[in-house]
């Protein structure tokens, strides 16, 4: 590499200035994320880039290609894999060629969206995001690229913070835990990212607490409920992972909520289901943590009940899930069914008296404010629960009501 | 009341005090109310929100209110003034540390979640002494 082509020259300057400017006007994350491209694009012929945060969000643009090759890298193994790296090493990584350098290698599978890659951390000694700048081509970045993009990122870090905190308030703006929590870190004044991270901190410690809240009870209800050790280890557990796989997918989407099909599929993966037996449909739900955590213990109750007594304990035995928006009725609703049809004697057994009945029959309406009725049809098990349609429920906006 | 240890003393340690209970979560409300009643106190409630907990607030004259801090986004401080203005006490339950508490409400007790059942106990206790002296 030559020795001058490391010294940033006016236009650099000019550039890095107009920047700044530029990213200061951008209302939003993903136009913080949008100029970010156009500029790296302009200054640096960059075709894509990547946000990935120490929390999980992503953001991805590029300018002039295609959305499904935009969807590839979102995709790509690579961009998190060293997204990771720099946050953890807070230095900037230079991949010429993903296929032959050995970080990337073993994790290309395939994709060949981004051929070259020089992934900057943002946030200092301690990184909360990296940003990756992307080539189609390979490419051997000249060192004042690599200085430029470096200055790019800071400066589109420094927005993206800024409208991380802002872009909070606004959605949040129904919410008064989160401005009391503000308020409450502006007394300790606190300004920029400590302020949001001290809130963030609350909110965590406080989600924290509830679920080990709830664990303990859970532990409590499941103990009055078994006849034996065998059986409350094996429930508690059961409840515990269900849990756990909720809290799982809350903390991979804590913005935009939990999908609902994302939930569905979690809960038969949990109990190793056979393909065929089930069936699940609907449209795109995302469910706010609360609701997804009271709907996830719900259909835990009711797997749980078919893989003893139901649909899941014959060969015939078959459970559709399905869900619906309902928006033409007073009390507009996502209506999800579950319908179990193959089971021959029926009921076999009565669902379990006590604590699966409880949950399902007593959470969705404390919880949801919603409804739930379970039946033993000739089929099988037949349980309906409707979500009310309310912000403290679900995230997704409701379709379009019907013409 | 003799400090002589009696099952029936303690049991209904409670007897005839009139508790509102206000939290989210199922399960948490179930396990508070059950402690309470485990002691003979009478529960109005549980409410899962601001607006349940308001009218059955109305309703009767309470010797205290156990209240989740967080209620499905909606902070419960409100609630608890609209509390102390009858003279009603609050017992809070919550996940946040101290220092996010509002002042108005540091002389209150907050009890740290998962909450420990017995400072429940003695946290009602304390908090209708002032109101229960008011009724007699």
């Amino acid at each position: 590499m030559q020795k001058d082509s490391a010294t940033p020259s006016l236009a650099h300057f000019r550039l890095l200035s107009d920047a700044m400017e530029e990213l200061c006007s951008a209302r939003t994350q993903e136009e913080v994320v949008r100029i970010s491209a156009m500029l790296a694009h302009k200054a640096c012929n960059v075709d894509s880039i990547s946000i990935v945060l120490t929390s999980g969000e992503q953001f991805h643009y590029a300018p002039a290609s295609k959305p499904d090759s935009i969807s590839q890298a979102v995709r790509s193994k690579v961009i998190v894999r060293m997204s990771e790296l720099v946050v953890e090493t807070a230095q900037t990584a230079v991949v010429p060629d993903i296929h032959r350098d050995e970080r990337t290698r073993s994790h290309t599978n395939g994709s060949t969206f981004a051929r070259s890659l020089v992934v900057v951390p943002v946030g200092g000694r301690v990184p909360f995001a990296a940003i990756t700048y992307a080539w189609v081509q390979e490419r051997w970045p000249a060192a004042t690229d690599v200085l430029v993009l470096e200055a790019l990122a800071r400066a589109a870090g420094l927005a993206l913070v800024y409208r991380l905190g802002q872009s909070h308030s606004e959605t949040d703006e129904h919410d008064s835990v989160n401005q009391w929590l503000e308020s409450a870190a502006d007394a300790e004044g606190l300004r920029g990212p400590e302020r949001q991270q001290r809130v963030a901190a609350a909110e965590l410690q406080h989600r924290v607490r509830n679920v080990l809240g709830l664990v303990r009870s859970l532990v409590r209800r499941t103990a009055e409920t078994s006849a034996s050790t065998e059986e409350y280890a094996e429930h508690l557990e059961a409840r515990i992972s269900a849990l756990a796989r909720t809290q799982g997918l809350a903390m991979r989407r804590l913005a935009e909520g939990i999908d609902l099909e994302e939930l569905i599929d979690a809960e038969f993966i949990a109990h190793a289901v056979r393909e065929g037996k089930v069936a699940s449909a609907g449209p795109v739900v995302r469910l706010s943590v609360k609701a997804a955590e009271t709907l996830a213990l719900a259909l835990h109750e009711l797997a749980t009940n078919a893989v003893k007594f139901g649909a899941l304990s014959t060969p015939e035995g078959r459970i559709t899930v399905t869900w619906r928006m309902e928006v033409d009725r007073e009390d507009p609703c996502v209506r999800v069914e579950w319908i179990e049809t193959g089971v021959l004697s029926c009921p076999p057994q009565p669902l379990r008296r006590g604590f699966g009945l409880d949950l399902i029959e007593r959470t969705v309406p404390y919880e949801l404010r919603g409804g739930s009725r379970i039946s033993f049809e000739p089929g099988g098990v037949h349980c309906v629960i409707d979500i009310p349609f309310t912000r403290d429920n679900v995230l997704s906006d409701p379709p379009a009501s019907v013409e | 009341m003799t400090e002589v240890p009696s099952t029936d003393a303690t049991q209904h340690e409670l007897a005839g005090h009139l508790v509102l209970v206000v939290e989210d979560d199922y399960f948490i409300a179930e396990e508070i109310c059950a402690a309470l009643r485990e002691k003979g106190a009478s529960v109005i409630g549980p409410a899962a929100d601001v607006e349940h907990g308001r009218l059955l607030m109305a309703r009767q004259p309470l010797d205290c209110a156990v209240l989740d801090v967080n209620l499905h986004g909606e902070h419960v401080f409100e609630l608890a003034g609209e509390l102390r203005a009858r003279g009603v006490r609050s017992i809070f339950a919550t996940g946040y540390d101290e220092p996010f508490l509002p002042t108005a409400f540091r002389d209150a007790i907050y009890l740290q979640k998962p909450i420990d059942l017995a400072a429940l106990i003695r946290a009602v206790k304390e908090s209708s002494r002032g109101n229960r002296a008011r009724h007699n």
